[in-house]
């Protein structure tokens, strides 16, 4: 197996590719890993075995070019950019619409490809007013959030070159994901030292950890299965809930004081984007109970143990090297 | 001495403390439950006593809940303001389990203030999505029929909606006659035998079933004019 994973840089890329080169590539029932190869903007997170090549997802010659001489056998499409996670809201939706439609027309033209995985989120489902409050994976994605309808192109796009070069696509629904060292949104929100949240309802949301995230996107390559997978978290908490978890001090926010409570937000280096924003006020669940059955994967830790991960922040140790014990005291 | 292990004590209900002190400093530290339809669980604790004070129940037939697994609730209503109130009390009683009473208030309109506080209490909207993924987590879910303020000993019928999505599920599906007047404190809850629907699900035909419930609701009612309660 030859796996293209795209948006390698960021923590899930890198994570699932040391996964891959683990164990001598094997992947399960037979199959073997030759070969992996990144492409992204930023560089990847962590030390790896794999392939990499820095390319701006809007530089589509120099991806195509590279795809079509790797001639990828899987896919596993990364390249979502969050708003506000590692880019800014404009420059998340160009690189994601350039990056999906670089991938899927190079890798399928490539000609060897057999299977996709793309990662995906719950905030496809939207937050109408009459909307399902834990939708399945039958509901009708109905975005109401620029990030939701980012979400819906990516899967139509992947859906339209799976039709093409017949093969199986494996939309991964993720709930938000959220980890001390995990570049979220709503993450960042959530670290602050004041955490508003919405006075009159204050709605649950789940989410889910890195690690099982990259579990389900290994179980998919091992496993392809065309259609949409939810992949949550069991459990949920509240905005105020999660603040008090961390130890914050949770606002009471209503109305027109939302206004306030992004701005301060934004100037606390939180900016909140309009699917964060749904989340905090509307909720966020969905039904995963199916990733079981159809992947054989679920998740591990539950909201509240992931929300009390995000706060437990690794202890620095200063390391003292020889000759400089004198140097803090002078 | 007995020592249980913290994160087995979580899991065994018997273990878990309900007193106002514990329900506090749960409150404080943010460690209490609140699950994906807003259900939390210490407020539910909390308002009992208050349920127990304003409603005196009678039950009748309440060994047909089932301890675990899911079921529909399919049950009368006259005005409906206290209706949900008194099944979801009934159901406490009988199996101290939660039950999701559909029919949130609208979060637009008069009574849009009530929807959260509703929610924190086990109310769930009454679409077919959420009624499937209710019964899929093996939940008590209740649905109500039309309002009956004149004719309190008459049934109408029953929406095929959610009868097809328990057909679905393979959940059964449980009549219940909630007897009472509004403003009263006395109220009767009667629960018919349950309607299986796993047999039924290769050939059953939902508006067949949803009529099946009708008449066996038809019955309880009936049947509770005749004696006295």
């Amino acid at each position: 197996m030859r796996v293209l994973i795209t948006g390698m840089g960021g923590e899930l890329g890198t994570r699932l590719a040391n996964q891959l080169m683990a164990d001598g590539g094997q992947v399960g029932s037979g199959a073997r890993v030759e070969a992996v190869m990144g492409l992204d903007v930023d560089p990847p997170r962590r030390r790896h075995p794999a392939e990499f090549h820095r390319v701006d997802p809007r530089d589509r010659d120099r991806a195509e070019a590279l795809i079509r001489e790797f001639e990828p056998t899987a896919l596993v499409h990364l390249g979502v950019y969050e708003p506000y996670a590692r880019s800014s809201p404009r420059s998340a939706v160009e690189r994601t619409a350039a990056g999906t439609l670089t991938a899927i027309s190079a890798a399928v033209d490539a000609g060897a490809l057999d299977r996709i995985v793309v990662r995906s989120g719950i905030e496809i489902y939207g937050r109408r007013r009459r909307s399902p409050v834990r939708p399945d994976e039958e509901v009708r994605p109905d975005p109401t959030s620029p990030f939701g309808h980012q979400l819906l192109h990516v899967e139509r796009v992947c859906i339209e070159g799976g039709l093409h070069a017949a093969i199986p696509v494996t939309r991964l629904r993720f709930a938000p994901l959220v980890g001390p060292s995990f570049p979220s949104p709503l993450g960042r929100y959530l670290r602050m030292p004041a955490v508003p949240f919405q006075a009159l309802g204050d709605p649950p949301f789940s989410l889910l950890h890195q690690d099982d995230a990259a579990a389900a996107l290994l179980a998919a390559l091992r496993r392809p299965y065309d259609g949409a997978v939810n992949v949550v978290g069991s459990g949920a908490v509240t905005a105020s809930q999660a603040a008090r978890l961390g130890r914050r001090l949770p606002v009471p926010t209503w109305g027109l004081g939302w206004q306030s409570a992004r701005l301060f937000s934004e100037l606390a280096g939180a900016p909140v984007p309009a699917h964060v924003h749904e989340l905090l006020t509307r909720g966020r669940v969905a039904d995963g109970s199916r990733a079981g059955e159809l992947l054989g994967v679920r998740a591990q830790r539950t909201t509240p143990e992931v929300c009390e991960e995000l706060y437990a922040w690794s202890e620095i140790v200063r390391i003292a090297h020889p000759g400089t014990e004198g140097l803090e005291a002078a | 001495m007995t020592v249980v292990d913290a994160d087995l004590a979580a899991l065994d209900p018997d273990l878990h403390c309900d007193d106002l002190g514990s329900i506090l400093s749960r409150r404080v530290s943010g460690r209490f439950a609140v699950d994906e339809w807003g259900l939390d669980l210490d407020l539910r604790t909390a308002v009992g006593p208050l349920v127990r004070a304003r409603w005196s129940l009678g039950l009748e037939g309440e060994s047909v809940l089932p301890e675990i697994g899911a079921a529909l609730l399919v049950h009368t209503r006259r005005v409906g303001l206290s209706e949900p109130a008194v099944l979801a009390a009934a159901v406490a009683e009988a199996t101290d389990r939660p039950l999701r009473f559909t029919g949130v208030p609208a979060s637009v309109g008069p009574f849009a203030p009530l929807a959260p506080l509703a929610r924190r209490l086990g109310a769930v909207p009454g679409n077919p999505a959420d009624l499937r993924s209710l019964l899929r987590a093996g939940e008590l879910v209740s649905v109500p029929l039309g309002r009956e303020i004149r004719h309190p000993f008459h049934v109408g019928p029953v929406p095929v909606a959610p009868i097809a999505v328990a057909l679905d599920a393979g959940a059964p599906i449980i009549p219940v006659a909630v007897l009472g007047i509004e403003a009263g404190r006395w109220w009767t809850v009667r629960f018919g035998p349950p309607i299986t629907t796993r047999r039924r699900r290769a050939i059953g035909d939902p508006a067949e079933l949803a009529e099946a419930t009708r008449v066996a609701l038809q019955h309880l009612v009936t049947d509770s004019r005749r004696r006295p309660t």
